[in-house]
């Protein structure tokens, strides 16, 4: 069904499938931020609006936290808890599967996007918040982080 | 074994030989940059989009050790818990990005005078391999204790790789005999030397010894790698330099200059005051090799130059220009965010730089490359002849 409703945008599953078949995502912060990030910075143009808005830990988007449940409901992607807090996201078989065939139909720039997830991987929490606050600082007016604020 | 060593081309003008490193990350080629915590918490601190990994294919994660971790340890090997998470979490950042990690456990004088002292070598040995083996790694750098045979044959129990780390500082007949005892390992299960950093004004002959060496050790599938570089050399001398580059897996050396803005009071344990002096503050210069004064260089064309790359953000423009004019704020000092950018500026010019190096050297080039760096080569030329 989802195929077929789609259409010619990528949506917030996409975003994330595309990320995790380079590699885990960490935990829940990385979900969001690198999904974030990747938006922003790469897919813009070629996705549908992923509703974030300044939240907690700057921008958050209720439709990724859906959609990372969603894919896991679908068995495309397995969360693996690491602890009571953190939890892991791993592609599966059948979502990478679904996701090579799906950016067929896109130009994706893979390698450009690949150095990029190495790059925010490297990051710990307080890094990815404090790149992410640096480059959008518009996300952090709710935040409960304030020292990592650069304005 | 997951380490091997193959040499590769050798320069006949410069004598230098390129070695090739092969992982189950797959393969690095000497010389080449090594990334570390201080690196990495850098990063951090800017929320830099630098890309660590990109041209440093191998992370030395360090971890320091007292006389109680010590003691705790050999109590218990649980008590590795404590670094254990610590542990995982950098491997985990680095982990898709094709880096050979390192990590060593640095003991403290106490600790490692201790260790010899009360003869808890083996069992210290015994409880790093079965820590290094639990976590999944499969080559140990542990100093030598002066009993690099019985610390090799502890290792190889564990089935682990053994890099001896041997102090260039110590007296040369000790190093001399360390490294004639590594020579005789066998190369499957000791491939590597590792050395820690110290100037060649610091220790001439045991750098002779080295380069006498170095030809027997390639042919042997062995190399060397250095531990504890500093970005910037102590020397008083005016130039950066590059540290016997293509035989020791190494780095980029610069100078060393004074100190920084919200450096600790080791005394008082507390943040000193804004030392009145960007004057001290350097920025790398990658065509002379060479630090300028910051307040040397005009600070909008230096912009403008670097806009495509860390300076590309509002908040690292603004951090430069603060840094320049005197006007840091209490958020830049609590956050070092000097220091920080600093390092990832130097990494950030730095690593083109490096590639140049490494192409003259794949190309056979190396001493034209050295002959381009007037003043670096004069002060190398003066080492050697010194």
């Amino acid at each position: 069904m989802q195929f077929q409703i789609k259409g010619n945008k990528l949506f917030g599953d996409d975003l994330i499938l595309i990320l995790t078949n380079i590699s885990d995502i960490r935990n829940t912060t990385f979900l969001q931020k690198e999904v974030f990030l990747l938006w922003k910075e790469y897919l813009y143009e070629q996705s549908a609006d992923l509703s974030y808005f300044p939240y907690h830990f700057g921008p958050y988007s209720y439709v990724i936290q859906r959609f990372s449940e969603y894919l896991e409901k679908l068995g495309m992607i397995k969360i693996k808890k690491m602890s009571k807090t953190v939890h892991r996201y791993i592609i599966t078989k059948k979502g990478r599967d679904y996701i090579q065939q799906r950016m067929k139909n896109f130009k994706i720039d893979m390698d450009s996007i690949k150095a990029a997830k190495d790059s925010w991987d490297e990051h710990g929490n307080t890094g990815m918040l404090r790149q992410v606050y640096k480059d959008y600082p518009q996300y952090t007016s709710l935040t409960k982080r304030p020292s990592l604020k650069w304005y | 074994m997951v380490l091997s060593v193959s040499p590769g081309d050798k320069d006949d003008s410069s004598k230098l030989t390129i070695l090739k490193i092969h992982s189950s990350k797959g393969q690095i080629t000497t010389p080449m940059r090594t990334i570390n915590r201080n690196d990495v918490s850098a990063k951090d601190a800017i929320g830099s989009n630098i890309h660590l990994a990109k041209t440093a294919k191998s992370f030395f994660y360090e971890v320091p050790l007292n006389v109680n971790d010590v003691i705790n340890i050999l109590n218990d090997a649980k008590n590795f818990d404590k670094f254990e998470k610590k542990i995982f979490d950098m491997m985990d950042r680095f982990s898709n990005s094709g880096v050979l990690f390192f990590l060593y456990f640095s003991l403290t004088n106490e600790a490692y005078a201790d260790i010899i002292l009360k003869d808890w070598i083996k069992l210290y040995v015994h409880r790093i391999c079965d820590f290094t083996n639990e976590i999944g790694l499969e080559c140990v750098i542990l100093p030598t204790f002066n009993k690099i045979k019985t610390v090799a044959e502890v290792v190889q129990k564990h089935d682990l790789q053994f890099i001896p780390k041997i102090n260039l500082k110590n007296d040369f007949s000790l190093v001399e005999k360390e490294m004639d005892e590594f020579e005789k390992f066998d190369c499957s299960n000791s491939p590597l030397l590792a050395i820690n950093f110290c100037t060649y004004l610091d220790a001439k002959d045991q750098y002779k010894k080295i380069i006498k060496k170095f030809d027997d050790w390639h042919e042997r599938n062995k190399a060397i790698l250095t531990m504890g570089a500093e970005r910037k050399l102590q020397s008083c001398d005016n130039v950066s330099g590059i540290h016997y580059p293509a035989v020791i897996y190494g780095d980029l050396i610069a100078e060393k200059f004074g100190r920084f803005f919200g450096d600790t009071d080791n005394k008082n344990k507390k943040k000193t005051k804004l030392l009145d002096n960007a004057n001290n503050l350097r920025w790398f210069d990658r065509n002379g090799l060479q630090f300028s004064r910051i307040q040397e260089v005009d600070v909008d064309s230096f912009l403008e130059s670097r806009k495509s790359g860390i300076y590309g953000n509002s908040a690292t423009r603004g951090l430069l220009i603060r840094i320049a004019t005197n006007q840091l704020t209490l958020d830049d000092i609590k956050n070092r965010r000097a220091n920080a950018l600093n390092r990832i500026d130097e990494n950030d010019l730095s690593r083109p730089e490096f590639e140049v190096f490494q192409k003259h050297i794949s190309n056979r080039e190396v001493t034209f490359y050295k002959n381009s760096k007037k003043e670096l080569n004069d002060v190398l030329k003066k080492h050697f002849s010194s």
